[in-house]
C-alpha cells in the first residue's frame, strides 16, 4: 500500500470513468434487442446490491487492501491461494480492456499499424500513471471526467443530424422478460458493475471512509444513466439489428452523425473520448495488480512490479486471443460466466459468510 | 571504528571553528591600521573614496564611501557639513573628554541621518560599505559607524514592458528592491504585511525579500521557502530566474512551477489571496509562490473588467492554449491519416494546394515551424535599426515567396501563423516557451501515430501536470483536486459582488475575502416620486 489520501469526489470520478471504460463502447445487452436499455437499468440495480456486499467486506476491514483482507479472512493457505488468483484476475481483466483499446484503434484510427505498437504506446501511459501513484491517477480522473458529458454529446449529435427514429425502441418487451434478464445476468451485472470489486483495493485510501460506499453507489447510478442514454442513442440511430452486428456500435453511431455537411465522420474524434475511459480502466486494473503483488509478497515498494505488470498485460492482451471475433466471444460470452461470476459474486459471498461467522463467535466470546 | 569516527568529528569541529573565527574579525583602535586594512582588503579599488578629517582639534576621523552607490546630498549636507563645519559653530552642553564620548555625541546629536548603527566586526563593515553605506571611523575607538547613505542611478518606475494592460495601473517594478517593496506597501497598508530579508550569493550578496500577509499566507509554505532559500549555495544571483530554478519542485518539468510578474498590482493581488511573493534585488521580475498552472492564464486586468468579458477572455485563453499546442500536429494527423474527417470540398481544396509540394506534411510543418522559431529569435535580439528589413524579408519569404515557389502550401502558412499568434496569447511568457517545445513533440507523435499519437501525448501531458506539485500544492488546483470555491476564479471569473473565498489550499484557512454582499442598488425614492 502507498501512503496516499484521496477525496470522495476523486473516488466518484475514478469510479465513473472506470465504469464507462470499454463498456460504453461495446453493444451491451445486444441480445435483448430494443430492450437493451431495460437490461442495463436492471443490471444497474444488481450492481448496487453487489457494491453493498463489497461495502460490507470493506466495513469490516477498512484499513487493509482487498488482497490482505482475503488472507486475513480465509487463513494462511486458502487465503493466499485465492489472493493470488485475484491478482491473476486483475491482470487478466486488464488484458481484456487493453485488447478492446487496441482493436478499436486498429479498426478506426490506425488501420495499417501492428497491434504491438498500439499496445506499447497505450501501456506506456499506463506504466507512467502507476509509477506516479494513486493520488495522481485520481487527479487525472478529475480532469478526464470532461469526457463523460462529451460521450452524451454524440447522442444529441445523432438527434441533431435527423437520423434517429424513436420507433426503433418499440415494441417494448416484445418477447417478455426472459431475453432481458438473460442479457442482464451475468453479462451486464458483472460488466461493468460487478467489476467494481477492484475498488476494494482503492477504498482504503479514501479520506472519509464511512462515506466511500455511498459515493460508490452514486457513481454506479451515474454509470447506469450514462450507459442507458448511450444505448438508447445507439438503438434509435442504428437500430437493434446493427447493434448486434457491429463490433463497436457507439462508434458506428458517431460515424453516422452529419450536421450541415460540416461535422461529419467524427469517429476518429469519438474514439479518443472513449479511449480516455478505457485507459483509466486499464490504469486502475494495472495499479490494483501491482499493489496486490506488493501486498502479497510483502515488499517495500509497489513500483518494483510495474515492469512485470507492464509486460504481462501487454503480451497477454496480444497473445491470449487470435482475433477480434475470438476476443468478443471470450469477453462477452465466456468471461462473465467463468471469470466474473466466481470472482465478483461467489468469492465475495464466501468472504461475507466467513466474516459473519467470525463476528458471531467474537460477540459470543465477549459475553 | 570508533577512533576513526572521533577523528572525523574532530576535523569537522575544527573546520567549523575556523569558519566561525573567519567570520568575525574585530577592528582595532588605531585609525591608520583600520584605513590600511580596508584599503588592502578592497585592493585600493578606484571607486573607494576615503576622506580624512579632524573634529575639534585632536579627534581624527575617516569616512569611507563607494563612489556611485551613495547619495551625494546625504554625504555633503548631512555628514561632512555637520561634522566639519557645524561642529565648530555650535556649543554642545556635553563635555567631550575622550574619543568614546565623541563617538556617542556624534550619534546622538550631530549626524542627522535616520539609519545609523555601530559595529566592530570588520567583515560586517565591509559588507555594509559595499552595499552603499558610509563608514565613519574615529581614532581611538574600536568601533565604526555604518551610516545608511544608499542612493544610485536607477531606471525609475516606468510602464510595464512585457505584461501590458489596457485598463489598470501602469507602473511596474524596477531593479531596486526598496522601490519594489514600496510599490507593494503602497497598495496594501495592512500591518500584517511582512517583509523578511535574506542575503543570497557568496559573491553577489543579493538581497531577497520574502513578502506575505501573516494570517492569510500558508505558514508551511513560508517555512518551506525559508528552508529552500537557506539551502541555496551559489556565488551570484543575477536574476529571479536563478532563484526560481534553484527552489522549484520538479526540475525536469517543461512547465514553470513558480510564476512571475513585473506588475505590482498582480503581486498585491497574489499576496491578498494567500500567495508569497519573492522580490529579488536587481530584477523587475518577482516570483509568486506557490505557482499554479491556472494562474499562468490569469492577468491583473481580468479583475478590472466586468465579469462577462473576463470570463470569456479566460475561456478563450484556455482554448487557445490547446490551439497553440496542437494546431500543426492536428493538421499533420488529418492530412496524413484521417482525410475522411474533413468535409469533401475542404479536402479537395487542401489536396489541390498540396499537389505540387515536394515534402510530406510533417517535413513541411517542421520546416515552417523552424523558420518561424528562427525569425522569432532574430526578432528579439536584432538591433532596432534593421528591424524593418527582417520584417520584410521574413514576411515575404515565409508568406508569398515560399507558397509561390511551391515549397509549402498556403494552408501550412495559415496553420503556422495561427500557431504563432496563439502561442503569444498566454499571459505568462514561460508557458509560451514550454508550449513551443512541446509542439514539436506533438508534431512528431502525430506524424507517427496520427490522432492516436496526439491522444497518447495529451494523456501523458495530463498525467504529468497532475503529478506536479508546487510547495506541496497540486499544480492543477483548483481543477484537480477540484474545489468549487476556488474554481469560481479559475478558468472563469465570478462577479466581484458575489461571495468570494480564498483558495483553501493556498491560503491559511478559508477566510472570506470581504463579505461584499451588497444589495442591488436602487434609485433614491424621492427622485422617483419627483419624476412622476
Amino acid at each position: 500500500m502507498e501512503k496516499a489520501k484521496i477525496s470522495l469526489l476523486q473516488l466518484y470520478t475514478l469510479m465513473v470513468l472506470f465504469g464507462l471504460g470499454s463498456s460504453s463502447l461495446l453493444g451491451l445487452g445486444a441480445s435483448a434487442k430494443q430492450d437493451a436499455w431495460i437490461a442495463i437499468l436492471i443490471g444497474n440495480i444488481a450492481g448496487m446490491v453487489l457494491l453493498l456486499l463489497y461495502g460490507y467486506i470493506f466495513k469490516n476491514y477498512p484499513d487493509s487492501s482487498f488482497i490482505e483482507t482475503v488472507e486475513l479472512v480465509l487463513g494462511k493457505i486458502i487465503g493466499r491461494v485465492i489472493a493470488f488468483l485475484y491478482i491473476i484476475y486483475l491482470l487478466y481483466k486488464a488484458t481484456l480492456v487493453l485488447r478492446d483499446i487496441m482493436e478499436l484503434i486498429l479498426l478506426y484510427v490506425l488501420t495499417a499499424t501492428h497491434m504491438l505498437v498500439v499496445g506499447i504506446l497505450a501501456m506506456t501511459v499506463v506504466l507512467y500513471a502507476i509509477f506516479l501513484g494513486i493520488e495522481t491517477i485520481c487527479r487525472f480522473s478529475q480532469i478526464a471526467f470532461i469526457t463523460v458529458p462529451m460521450k452524451m454529446l454524440y447522442v444529441f449529435g445523432a438527434i441533431a443530424s435527423g437520423i434517429t427514429d424513436f420507433n426503433h425502441l418499440k415494441p417494448v418487451l416484445e418477447n417478455g422478460w426472459m431475453p432481458v434478464l438473460n442479457a442482464t445476468f451475468p453479462l451486464i451485472s458483472s460488466f461493468p458493475f460487478g467489476e467494481m470489486v477492484v475498488f476494494l483495493m482503492v477504498f482504503p485510501y479514501v479520506n472519509k471512509k464511512e462515506k466511500a460506499i455511498k459515493t460508490g453507489i452514486l457513481a454506479i447510478i451515474t454509470v447506469g444513466i450514462v450507459l442507458t442514454l448511450i444505448t438508447i442513442g445507439n438503438i434509435i440511430t442504428i437500430g437493434p439489428l446493427m447493434i448486434e452486428l457491429a463490433i463497436f456500435p457507439t462508434i458506428q453511431t458517431a460515424k453516422m452523425i452529419n450536421i450541415m455537411d460540416f461535422i461529419q465522420r467524427i469517429e476518429g474524434l469519438s474514439v479518443i473520448t472513449f479511449l480516455t475511459c478505457s485507459m483509466t480502466k486499464t490504469i486502475v486494473y494495472a495499479y490494483a495488480a501491482s499493489i496486490g503483488l506488493n501486498v502479497f509478497f510483502k515488499s517495500k515498494n509497489y513500483r518494483y512490479y510495474i515492469i512485470p505488470v507492464f509486460l504481462v498485460i501487454l503480451l497477454g492482451s496480444i497473445y491470449t486471443e487470435y482475433n477480434m471475433t475470438v476476443h468478443l466471444f471470450v469477453g462477452l460470452r465466456l468471461v462473465p460466466f467463468f471469470v466474473n461470476t466466481p470472482f465478483e459474486v461467489i468469492i465475495p459471498l464466501l468472504l461475507i459468510t466467513v466474516i459473519i461467522i467470525k463476528n458471531f463467535f467474537k460477540k459470543r466470546n465477549q459475553y | 571504528m570508533r577512533s576513526f569516527k572521533d577523528i572525523f568529528d574532530s576535523i569537522k569541529k575544527q573546520a567549523q571553528n575556523n569558519q566561525n573565527e573567519e567570520k568575525k574579525l574585530l577592528i582595532s583602535k588605531d585609525l591608520k591600521k583600520n584605513i590600511n586594512n580596508i584599503k588592502d582588503y578592497l585592493g585600493s579599488s578606484t571607486d573607494l573614496i576615503l576622506r580624512e578629517f579632524i573634529i575639534g582639534e585632536k579627534y581624527r576621523c575617516a569616512l569611507f564611501i563607494i563612489d556611485g552607490l551613495t547619495n551625494g546630498v546625504y554625504i555633503y549636507d548631512y555628514l561632512l557639513k555637520p561634522l566639519m563645519v557645524d561642529v565648530r559653530n555650535t556649543k554642545l552642553s556635553v563635555e567631550i573628554n575622550s574619543p568614546q564620548d565623541l563617538f556617542k555625541v556624534l550619534k546622538d546629536r550631530v549626524i542627522s541621518l535616520i539609519d545609523i548603527k555601530d559595529d566592530d566586526d570588520f567583515y560586517q563593515l565591509v559588507d555594509a560599505l559595499l552595499t552603499g553605506d558610509s563608514l565613519l571611523f574615529v581614532d581611538g575607538v574600536a568601533k565604526a559607524f555604518i551610516i545608511e547613505t544608499k542612493g544610485w542611478q536607477d531606471r525609475g518606475v516606468t510602464e510595464a514592458s512585457s505584461q501590458m494592460v489596457v485598463r489598470g495601473p501602469k507602473d511596474s517594478f524596477n531593479e531596486t528592491l526598496r522601490t519594489n517593496t514600496m510599490l507593494i506597501r503602497r497598495r496594501i497598508k495592512d500591518p500584517n504585511l511582512r517583509i523578511e530579508n535574506k542575503t543570497i550569493g557568496t559573491r553577489s550578496r543579493t538581497d531577497v525579500a520574502i513578502m506575505y500577509i501573516k494570517g492569510i499566507a500558508n505558514d508551511k509554505v513560508v517555512e518551506e521557502i525559508h528552508e529552500r532559500l537557506d539551502r541555496i549555495k551559489i556565488d551570484a544571483i543575477l536574476e529571479s530566474s536563478y532563484i526560481e530554478q534553484l527552489i522549484q519542485d520538479n526540475r525536469f518539468s517543461p512547465f514553470p512551477t513558480i510564476s512571475n510578474t513585473e506588475r505590482p498590482d498582480s503581486a498585491a493581488a497574489s499576496l491578498l489571496s494567500g500567495f508569497v511573493v519573492l522580490l529579488i534585488d536587481g530584477t523587475p521580475y518577482t516570483l509568486i509562490v506557490p505557482g499554479l498552472f491556472i494562474s499562468l492564464f490569469h492577468t491583473a486586468e481580468d479583475y478590472y473588467h466586468r465579469f462577462f468579458f473576463s470570463t470569456m477572455v479566460r475561456l478563450v485563453r484556455s482554448f487557445v492554449f490547446f490551439l497553440a499546442l496542437l494546431t500543426p500536429s492536428i493538421y499533420i494527423a488529418i492530412t496524413t491519416f484521417h482525410q475522411e474527417m474533413l468535409p469533401t470540398p475542404l479536402l479537395i481544396s487542401i489536396s489541390n494546394q498540396r499537389e505540387g509540394i515536394p515534402f510530406p506534411a510533417f517535413i513541411e510543418a517542421l520546416l515552417m515551424e523552424m523558420t518561424f522559431e528562427i525569425l522569432r529569435e532574430a526578432g528579439i535580439r536584432m538591433p532596432r535599426a534593421i528591424g524593418s528589413a527582417i520584417t520584410v524579408v521574413g514576411g515575404l519569404v515565409l508568406g508569398e515567396a515560399a507558397v509561390q515557389a511551391g515549397i509549402v502550401s498556403s494552408v501550412m502558412v495559415i496553420v503556422v501563423s495561427l500557431t504563432a499568434i496563439s502561442s503569444l496569447i498566454t499571459p505568462a511568457y514561460d508557458l509560451g516557451i514550454s508550449v513551443r517545445l512541446l509542439r514539436f513533440v506533438f508534431m512528431f507523435l502525430s506524424a507517427s501515430f496520427g490522432l492516436y499519437g496526439i491522444t497518447i501525448g495529451l494523456l501523458f501531458l495530463l498525467l504529468h501536470l497532475c503529478s506536479l506539485r508546487s510547495f506541496g500544492i497540486p499544480y492543477l488546483y483548483p481543477l484537480a483536486p477540484f474545489n468549487f470555491e476556488a474554481f469560481k476564479d479559475s478558468i472563469i471569473r465570478q462577479p466581484l459582488w458575489k461571495d468570494w473565498k480564498r483558495p483553501n489550499l493556498v491560503s491559511h484557512g478559508n477566510v472570506r475575502q470581504k463579505p461584499p454582499k451588497i444589495a442591488a442598488p436602487k434609485p433614491p425614492k424621492s427622485s422617483k416620486e419627483k419624476n412622476r
